[in-house]
């Protein structure tokens, strides 16, 4: 038994599960089957009456279902220890302070408003026993100025060679002057980016939300396209759905390209050996890999609870509702749905 | 025209100036009306431990009454929250204004009136940030640190505040 089988009996337990990407690849090189790290990307919660108030098409996909799911986790997590080690994180844009408020008001409480507006799902996430690790996103990139968030991180590095961000600093790494480059790059060592780092770095966040209202979509105006899932009744524990550079469509590798330059760079720079990335953002679920002559790059899109995709077989729009594993050079997302 | 470009200059700094949200750090045990929050809406019991505490200038264990210069204000605050009818709050608001947050308690006790709410209550005995955000707010020498769970004020303690008037 993996801790990624004990993950799957958990889920389902909870939710249906659809298997949406598979790799196991020992090029990964992360071999620990004794630590299982578990992602939950962007929810972008606002406030009801805030959604009502500002006409947003779209709201986070089945609050309650992901409320169950994290009790699982906790259990897993309880289950596991000693022996193994379950991280669970939610992986950036888990608030939406851009859509909650127009400007930020120091004193606007527009955290708090959210979370008590969702009380039950953030204290199930924010439960010391569950101890989640929570990356800022570039929706909820201010926490880091409010006390009861600045725990919170642009970016882990899960030793040896996986990079967990958000994902926001692809849209803009490229177009920054040297010294802030070296600033993002920052991002892909283990030291953690100090406040003053994050205040520098704010006018570029607050730059990309270019006055915009996200009313209709925030990412994707279409569904995204995730290729096929996979029931887990037919699973035989091979690959799936895997966007090979070179031959999948060029959507499906979206900053698979930019990850694995940056981390290169880091790599080159900090002697580190980074070679898997764990991003959110786009909420669009994919596993994308570069596999050539100068070596093996892996990039894992986590997805989103929020908009919709969409799968080669059925293109009706689907709510996205992803989680993502990774374990003992293997990574796994998941497509959730309310039982029944 | 000096002063003028003075004042102009002092609101764009100020403006651009890095601001931070303000936070309520719970104090040391003597300068809280009690270790555990006491019930809402208050009983007579709870009620005659924090007027104590008022009366004896924020410190619970103080051998000495002290004159409470917003006694009045503080009475209606202590009759407000006896009643069920004051408690009910819209947390789901992003405002700093208190009272657009707790709009029956403020027209019952004016003294919190213009007052700010802050969410950023510190307290060092939790091992994590308490959910839903409890909501501070402050008086000239108080802060009142209310407890809430679905929109309704369930817990009080208050503190004497860090930030005291002049005598």
């Amino acid at each position: 038994m993996s801790l990624h089988t004990d993950l799957l009996r958990r889920l389902q337990s909870a939710a249906r599960v659809q298997l949406v990407a598979r790799l196991t690849d020992d090029r990964m090189n992360f071999p620990q089957t004794n630590e299982l790290h578990v992602f939950i990307p962007d929810l972008h919660l606002i406030t009801a009456a805030r959604r009502l108030e500002g006409g947003y098409q779209y709201g986070t996909n089945y609050p309650d279902l992901l409320e169950a799911v994290v009790g699982q986790l906790q259990g897993l997590k309880t289950d596991a220890a000693p022996a193994g080690e379950v991280v669970v994180y939610q992986i950036g844009d888990l608030f939406d302070l851009w859509r909650q408020v127009d400007g930020l008001d120091p004193n606007a409480n527009a955290a708090s408003a959210i979370q008590n507006d969702h009380a039950s799902l953030l204290k199930a996430l924010r439960d010391p026993d569950l101890n989640a690790q929570f990356l800022l996103g570039n929706h909820d990139y201010d926490l880091y100025r409010f006390p009861n968030f600045d725990a919170w991180q642009r970016s882990y590095v899960l030793s040896p060679s996986v990079m967990l961000l958000h994902g926001d600093v692809f849209d803009w790494v490229e177009k920054l002057p040297d010294e802030l480059q070296n600033l993002a790059l920052f991002l892909f060592t283990k030291n953690p980016v100090g406040t003053a780092d994050l205040e520098k770095m704010r006018p570029l966040n607050n730059k990309q939300r270019g006055g915009r209202k996200f009313k209709k979509f925030i990412q994707n105006q279409a569904p995204a396209p995730t290729g096929k899932w996979r029931e887990m009744a037919d699973d035989d524990g091979r690959n799936w759905n895997v966007q090979v550079e070179g031959t999948a469509p060029r959507e499906m590798l979206l900053y698979l390209d930019e990850a694995r330059q940056k981390c290169a760079e880091a790599n080159s720079k900090f002697g580190s050996s980074l070679n898997v990335a764990v991003i959110g953002h786009t909420h669009h679920a994919r596993i994308a890999v570069h596999d050539g002559a100068d070596g093996f790059f892996a990039l894992m899109d986590c997805g989103a609870w929020i908009e919709n995709c969409s799968t080669a077989d059925d293109p009706k729009p689907q709510a996205n509702a992803q989680i993502a594993a990774l374990s003992g050079n293997e990574a796994r997302i998941y497509q959730l749905s309310p039982l029944g | 025209m000096r002063y003028a470009l003075l004042v102009c200059a002092l609101g764009f700094g100020a403006g651009c100036a890095v601001r931070y949200p303000l936070v309520v750090p719970v104090r040391e045990q003597q300068f809280r009306s009690s270790d555990q929050p006491a019930a809402l809406p208050l009983s007579a019991e709870a009620r005659a431990e924090v007027a104590n505490f008022l009366e004896h200038g924020g410190n619970r264990f103080g051998r000495n009454a002290v004159p409470d210069k917003q006694a009045e204000g503080h009475k209606q605050i202590l009759d407000a929250l006896a009643d069920a009818g004051n408690l009910k709050i819209r947390a789901d608001l992003a405002t700093s204004d208190f009272c657009a947050i707790a709009a029956q308690l403020c027209q019952a006790a004016p003294i919190f009136r213009k007052r700010i709410a802050v969410t950023q209550v510190i307290d060092a005995r939790s091992r994590a940030p308490e959910v839903p955000d409890p909501i501070a707010v402050c008086d000239d020498e108080y802060c009142w640190v209310f407890r809430q769970a679905a929109n309704q004020l369930t817990q009080l303690v208050v503190m004497r505040s860090v930030w005291r008037a002049k005598p």
